[in-house]
């Protein structure tokens, strides 16, 4: 159950999506997102969607790798849908009971709501799908350090993001052994009702508690030991450089947004 | 209580390109009385072979025969399982997570559904075998490594487990905490546990502690019988990485220097009686 969440979990092959320079992909997961929330109609969501598609089968990532991890959001993409589908005043009525109706327009900004979502959290898993954790925060650290003369803490973001995406596995199974501990001990997460539930993650919840602040001064001790002072005079064992995927990744990046402003112009 | 396992075979992370093969057609079966010491190097399939005999972890093939009875499908089969046995994790205080002490093994007793008076006998008579009765009122979190340990494994132990199996016992204790906690084991043996079963890094503490020996190697069991039998195949042992107890290597050594010795000689107590026995003495007493 645990092994679902794919958030921050790498998928190790080798692909164009892969090869590309993880600056790259982090500046065209916004680039993105952007295009996501500018698009408007039905031919632009489709353009999208195939391009998705094609970056999927780039990714050489299975497509059932991917949707698993769409399952954790179902709900939020329920709740999401159902509030649009049933709250939107706008529109010609098409069914009504009580205070709930459903009109033309709810129903259209519903099914876009639940692309936008799908194609969101695709697009950002396969950053973390194609781009190895240290490799990601490398590129985040690059991207922020112009930053850095505005005082801002690149490296030390950095290095937080990538102890915390490394600890990620390790919790997950230390969750799994405690689980699976306790319910050797008689333990039962899964009946009664909602507070007799909650009362039943605290065998789970406080051994992991204590054993992720082990774990944090352990690495703390560990880091002092090996002279760790942060980020200034520090240098990369990685060297990122604009390669030919790269290159392919900018001209689709020109691609879509000309194929979009087309769309918008003619359709308009 | 007695149990199979037929032909397991799992797998980790299966589908993906992490996948890792833990076990291979896995039979194993443990009768009432058994004291079984699990061996095998790191890796090996040692505890995935604990969980799936704890009906914790369902096997990609083959089938698990709680009680030596087939069940019609993997779910009733593990409840049964997990209803008769108990297993004791490696570093099994990291789950820990009561206020106190008593509490905190009182947690699987009452998960049974045993009463109030009932679970606290229980917890006062394995808190007394473990040799913790004098913690009961103190917060886990305040004991030292060995006392944690202790306290953990009376939590399993305090649900009376027909069946209990224990992954690394000794991992990370002093040479006398190991002892104590070997023979604590011994006492609890066919008279509140029916059956033990015990994965080990240390050939010493299975040889004093076990009856049978099995050894995994790559996934698969590939030798089991008793610990003389097991520890008189030194060379096979050495070629998984694995190695005899210490004393038996100097018998060996012995041996091969013209002595008269046994060969299935594993603890230090029996080599010197043999060796006094040797030198024309009596009994090492």
């Amino acid at each position: 159950m645990l092994r679902d969440i794919t958030l921050g979990q790498y998928y190790s092959v080798d692909s164009p999506l892969h090869r590309m320079d993880p600056r790259t992909k982090l500046l065209w997961v916004i680039y993105y997102m952007t295009l996501l929330f500018m698009a408007s109609s039905a031919w632009e969501y489709a353009l999208i969607v195939i391009f998705t598609a094609i970056a999927v089968r780039a990714s050489r990532v299975p497509l059932s790798f991917i949707t698993r991890g769409l399952k954790p959001i179902v709900i939020l993409m329920l709740f999401t849908v159902g509030l649009n589908l049933f709250m939107t005043p706008t529109g010609s009525e098409l069914w009504r009971w009580g205070f709930l109706k459903i009109t033309d327009d709810g129903v259209v900004i519903a099914v876009k709501m639940a692309v936008r979502l799908v194609l969101l959290i695709i697009g950002s898993s396969l950053l973390t799908l194609t781009t190895s954790p240290i490799v990601l925060t490398g590129g985040i650290e690059r991207l922020l350090s112009p930053f850095a003369r505005l005082g801002l803490p690149s490296h030390e973001i950095a290095m937080m993001m990538s102890i915390a995406l490394r600890f990620i596995p390790t919790l997950m199974e230390e969750t799994d052994k405690i689980i699976k501990a306790q319910t050797s001990r008689g333990a039962d997460f899964e009946s009664g009702g909602p507070i007799k539930r909650v009362r039943a993650m605290a065998p789970i919840l406080v051994p992991l508690f204590v054993g992720a602040f082990r774990r944090a001064d352990e690495l703390a001790v560990a880091m002092e030991c090996r002279c760790y002072h942060g980020g200034t005079g520090r240098t990369s064992l990685r060297r990122f450089a604009f390669g030919r995927d790269d290159f392919f990744a900018l001209v689709w990046a020109v691609g879509l947004l000309a194929a979009i402003i087309t769309i918008k112009v003619v359709t308009r | 209580m007695s149990v199979e396992l037929r032909n397991i075979t799992y797998t980790y992370n299966k589908d993906e390109p992490s996948a890792r093969v833990a076990l291979k057609n896995v039979s194993l079966r443990l009768d009432d009385g058994d004291f079984v010491g699990l061996i095998g190097h790191t890796g090996s399939g040692k505890s995935t072979l604990m969980q799936v005999l704890a009906g914790l972890l369902p096997p990609n093939e083959g089938e698990l025969l709680p009680e030596g009875k087939s069940y019609p499908d993997y779910k009733s089969a593990a409840r049964v399982a997990r209803k008769s046995t108990g297993l004791v994790f490696q570093y099994p205080e990291h789950q820990l997570f009561e206020e106190t002490v008593y509490k905190d093994i009182a947690f699987g007793p009452l998960n049974r559904g045993l009463s109030a008076d009932e679970a606290d006998s229980r917890v006062r008579e394995a808190a007394r075998r473990v040799g913790v009765e004098t913690l009961l009122d103190k917060s886990p979190f305040d004991l030292s490594g060995g006392q944690k340990r202790r306290v953990a494994i009376a939590g399993v132990v305090a649900m009376k487990p027909e069946l209990l199996i224990l992954d690394e016992p000794t991992a990370g204790l002093d040479p006398e905490g190991a002892r104590e906690l070997l023979a604590m084991l011994g006492s609890l043996h066919g008279d509140w546990c029916k059956t033990i079963i015990l994965a080990s890094h240390s050939m010493e503490d299975v040889a004093k502690t076990v009856k049978t020996v099995a050894v995994m190697n790559g996934g698969r069991l590939v030798m089991s019988g008793s610990v003389a039998e097991v520890f008189s195949r030194g060379e096979e042992l050495r070629s998984m990485g694995l190695d005899t107890p210490q004393i038996s290597r100097i018998v060996d050594g012995l041996i091969k220097a013209g002595l008269p010795l046994r060969r299935d000689i594993f603890t230090v107590a029996d080599a010197a009686d043999a060796i006094a026995a040797l030198m024309g003495g009596g009994k090492n007493a």
